[in-house]
């Protein structure tokens, strides 16, 4: 039996068979990278189910902590808009909860996956597992964590009497291109965290602040005319409008807000994976 | 030092063995591995964009290896030799992949597995059997190749009863066999094996090698990193002297052990002579010059020539020699994971605030822990001159500017004078003072927030009885008993009179609390631990201020 540890998988150990390495071996980082996340992909699935169950473990709750959390969020939500402000949304529950849940899917994955990297740091120091293994875990405990948190939002909708219709279908592709971005965001910040400890922390208090500035328990009407460029410059305001359309009204957001949001996660991921492989190879002794 | 002349740098390839003919399966051809970093290491975002502003960066260059070329055969045992920072750890770190070279070329063929990392990535949340899965994937098993492997990983380790428990419970002992059954679950073609594999009691280290001895039978390379020239010496079949980042010598381990020793005892010869009868004061400076680290280093000598109660790990990796069995030898990682499990929810990340006291500090070993957690002073006091006299040794090899060590004697300090610490402990003290009871009491004065008390315990005899001096019955809640020192040969440090006297779970108990503990509480012991502290012959106590 073989185990494939740093190398090209053998069907047996003998010695023409054998795995190769030579680090004289050109290869781009950008596909290097990508092969050996493959490679270790089964690392990449024990990762993200120990997440899932380290936090869980302890909790009485258990996973369904996760569901009940965002539901208590949206019931003081409603209250304080709907009763409080009086801001007349269609289906507020439906438009905060959508809104609120890809906003920390791109936050967990985000801030994730540079604590994963922080924790793993001595890791890459000792043995040989892909660099880009942390945000990918962080992006796959992010997915998981967004698909149980539908299932409250789809109850809420059922409850307050929104339609459930076929445009529904069309949500993995916003699920999607947030995944992109956010992926690209953690793979350009967990570079820069490898050098400094305190880059996550400020990203905390950025990330703060980034929420509040995205209409996702306020209605984006409020956003007064000469403020609406810096909605336009939000990558997250764009995605966050695409997921929400199908929900909340049923519809197709519009050809705009698409092509933005595709656009914009393109980009982020290639530029995220770009800045991050070039230099993997020297995470190793920074971190 | 040696001059080039002197030694004439043997070519990896010219000597002849029995395995001459077998494959080349490491290559490293003209490898350097230099690389830029800051000089100071700028961990925040924040001060290094202050200093790139004022141009206070400034970089240095590593040269980790410089112009190596080696050559290993399917089946050596290939010894890599040198002294600290020569190298040697870089050196395996470009061969496992962890490294890239900067410059030449690396070549391996076959499967690596690194012995040096024992239980990467363990957590403790998590229960034996998940970890077994995470640790392999990590490895680079497949999750199906390691449902294979489960049994006879578990069967390995033996560990079949605590396999569902979590890894939390578990004593270093268990997660380091744990480690190494994983890590050795298949035959890799190469293993690479750092210092001496110390896992677990003595019936598990010679499962280790067994189990070593069969891959390499069945043609398994293996790189042998290590200090210990007579270990090199009696295992390899080849050995590399790395020195600066360069070969040295390679070849025959004799020839390659001898020049290496004649080389230092030179260096050393003239070290000696340049500054004379270098006095082994305790005050001598620790501000890290390089005579500080040529100290450092002749005291490692110093220490390994002789027979310790602890097992010290040195910096340069080496082990020095202990004069306990294997077995006894454990209960001092285990004492060490106890008082770790109860001071680390105490002070957390915040190690820099505290203050500590080893009261009968011995060799020192506890009070170094503490310093090396990063506490901001630790002082270690012991009534006996010579145990003061081996710590100081051990803090000039370790050389840290937090740890003290000076004589004296718990009883007899004055207790209105004497600082008092966040942290006190008092190991294996009590039982040898003649006064026990005084010396709780002197020990709480100088506790400011917690006092650790681990001492051997005597059974309690429950019940009441007639007592002089008192009309009825009176209610005996506890009893020092009075044991025989030569019947207790680890009782060494003790008094006078020759007897130890142990007090009772009970007694320790409410003695604490009457000498004004908030809080008194038993410390529970990991599984598996040492047979003395899990049948609670011998106990741990926290008191809290």
């Amino acid at each position: 039996m073989s185990a494939r540890n740093n190398f090209v998988k053998s069907p047996d150990a003998t010695s023409d068979a054998a795995p190769i390495y030579d680090s004289a071996r050109k290869v781009l980082p950008l596909i290097e990278e990508f092969k050996e996340l493959l490679r270790y992909r089964d690392l990449l699935a024990q990762l993200i189910v120990r997440n899932i169950k380290t936090r869980y473990k302890r909790s009485v709750l258990g996973i369904f902590w996760t569901m009940l959390n965002p539901l208590l969020m949206m019931l003081v939500l409603t209250f304080v808009f709907s009763e409080v402000f009086r801001f007349s949304i269609k289906h507020y529950a439906t438009y905060a909860l959508a809104g609120l849940s890809l906003w920390n899917f791109f936050a967990q994955t985000t801030s994730g996956a540079m604590s994963e990297l922080i924790w793993g740091g001595g890791l890459l120091k000792r043995i040989y597992i892909p660099r880009a293994i942390f945000a990918f875990t962080a992006l796959g405990t992010g997915l998981i964590n967004l698909l149980l948190s539908l299932l409250p939002l789809f109850l809420i909708m059922i409850i307050t009497g929104v339609p459930l219709r076929p445009t529904l279908l069309l949500l993995p592709v916003p699920i999607l291109l947030t995944a992109m971005f956010a992926l690209g965001v953690a793979l350009f910040l967990s570079r820069i965290a490898a050098y400094f400890a305190d880059v996550l922390e400020m990203y905390q208090i950025l990330l703060i602040m980034w929420m509040y500035l995205t209409p996702i328990i306020y209605p984006k009407e409020i956003v007064p005319e000469r403020l609406k460029w810096l909605l336009n410059l939000n990558p997250m305001y764009h995605l966050i409008e695409f997921f929400r359309a199908p929900l909340q009204e049923g519809w197709i957001a519009n050809p705009k807000t698409i092509a933005l949001a595709a656009l914009i996660s393109i980009l982020t991921v290639m530029f995220g994976w770009w800045f991050f492989s070039r230099k993997a190879d020297e995470l190793a002794y920074r971190i | 030092m040696l001059t080039e002349s002197e030694v004439t740098v043997k070519d990896a390839n010219d000597w002849p063995r029995a395995w001459e003919g077998a494959e080349v399966v490491i290559r490293l051809e003209n490898v350097f591995v230099e690389y830029i970093a800051p000089r100071e290491r700028i961990t925040s975002f924040k001060e290094y964009i202050i200093r790139l502003i004022q141009r206070r960066v400034r970089h240095e260059e590593f040269k980790a290896l410089r112009n190596v070329n080696i050559e290993v055969r399917q089946g050596e045992f290939f010894g890599i030799i040198g002294r600290n920072g020569a190298g040697k750890s870089t050196l395996l770190k470009i061969i496992s992949r962890v490294m890239k070279p900067t410059g030449g070329r690396v070549w391996v063929k076959g499967r690596v597995a690194p012995l040096l990392e024992l239980g990467a990535g363990f957590h403790l949340e998590l229960t034996g059997r998940e970890n077994v899965y995470l640790n392999g994937t990590l490895l680079g098993y497949t999750h199906a190749e390691i449902d294979a492997l489960f049994e006879s990983i578990v069967e390995f380790a033996g560990l079949k009863d605590f396999i569902d428990v979590p890894l939390r419970s578990y004593s270093t002992g268990m997660a380091v066999r744990l480690g190494f059954a994983v890590a050795t679950a298949t035959r890799p073609d190469i293993l690479i094996v750092d210092e001496v594999l110390a896992v677990g009691d003595e019936q598990f280290q010679e499962k280790c090698s067994a189990r070593m001895t069969e891959y390499r039978q069945s043609g398994t390379t293996i790189l042998f990193v290590t200090h210990d020239s007579k270990l090199a010496l009696r295992l390899c079949d080849r050995v590399t002297w790395l020195d600066r980042g360069e070969v040295r010598l390679n070849g025959d381990p004799m020839m390659v052990i001898d020049r290496y020793h004649e080389a230092y005892q030179q260096k050393t010869q003239t070290k000696l002579n340049k500054s004379g009868s270098l006095s082994l004061s305790k005050h001598s400076r620790t501000d890290g010059t390089t005579e500080d680290a040529e100290l450092s280093e002749r005291s490692e000598d110093e220490a390994l020539g002789k027979e310790w109660f602890y097992r010290f790990v040195l910096p340069s990796g080496r082990q020095t020699p202990c004069y306990l069995q294997t077995s006894l030898a454990g209960i001092h990682d285990d004492r060490l994971l106890m008082m770790t499990s109860v001071l680390q929810p105490l002070f957390g990340e915040d190690w820099k605030q505290v203050s500590a006291l080893d009261l009968g500090c011995h060799e020192g070993f506890f009070a170094l822990k503490l310093a090396e957690k990063g506490c901001r002073k630790v002082l270690g006091i012991d009534a006996a001159p010579e145990k003061i006299a081996d710590a100081e040794l051990i803090r000039r090899i370790y050389r840290l500017p937090n740890l003290s060590f000076s004589v004296a004697d718990l009883l007899h300090i004055d207790l209105d004078q004497f600082e008092k610490f966040d942290l006190v402990l008092m190991f294996d003290l009590l039982p040898s003072l003649e006064n026990p009871i005084g010396a709780l009491r002197a020990a709480r004065t100088l506790t400011k927030q917690i006092l650790l008390v681990e001492t051997k315990i005597a059974p309690d005899p429950h019940g009441t009885g007639e007592m002089s001096g008192h009309h009825s019955p009176v209610q005996r809640s506890g009893s020092f008993a009075l044991v025989d020192q030569d019947e207790q040969p680890e009782d060494h440090a003790g008094g006078s009179t020759g007897f130890s006297l142990y007090p009772t779970q009970e007694t320790l108990i409410r003695l604490m609390k009457r000498l004004g503990f908030r809080r008194v509480e038993v410390v529970h012991p990991p599984l598996d631990v040492n047979e003395q502290l899990a049948t609670n012959k011998r106990i741990i106590v926290a008191g809290y201020v």
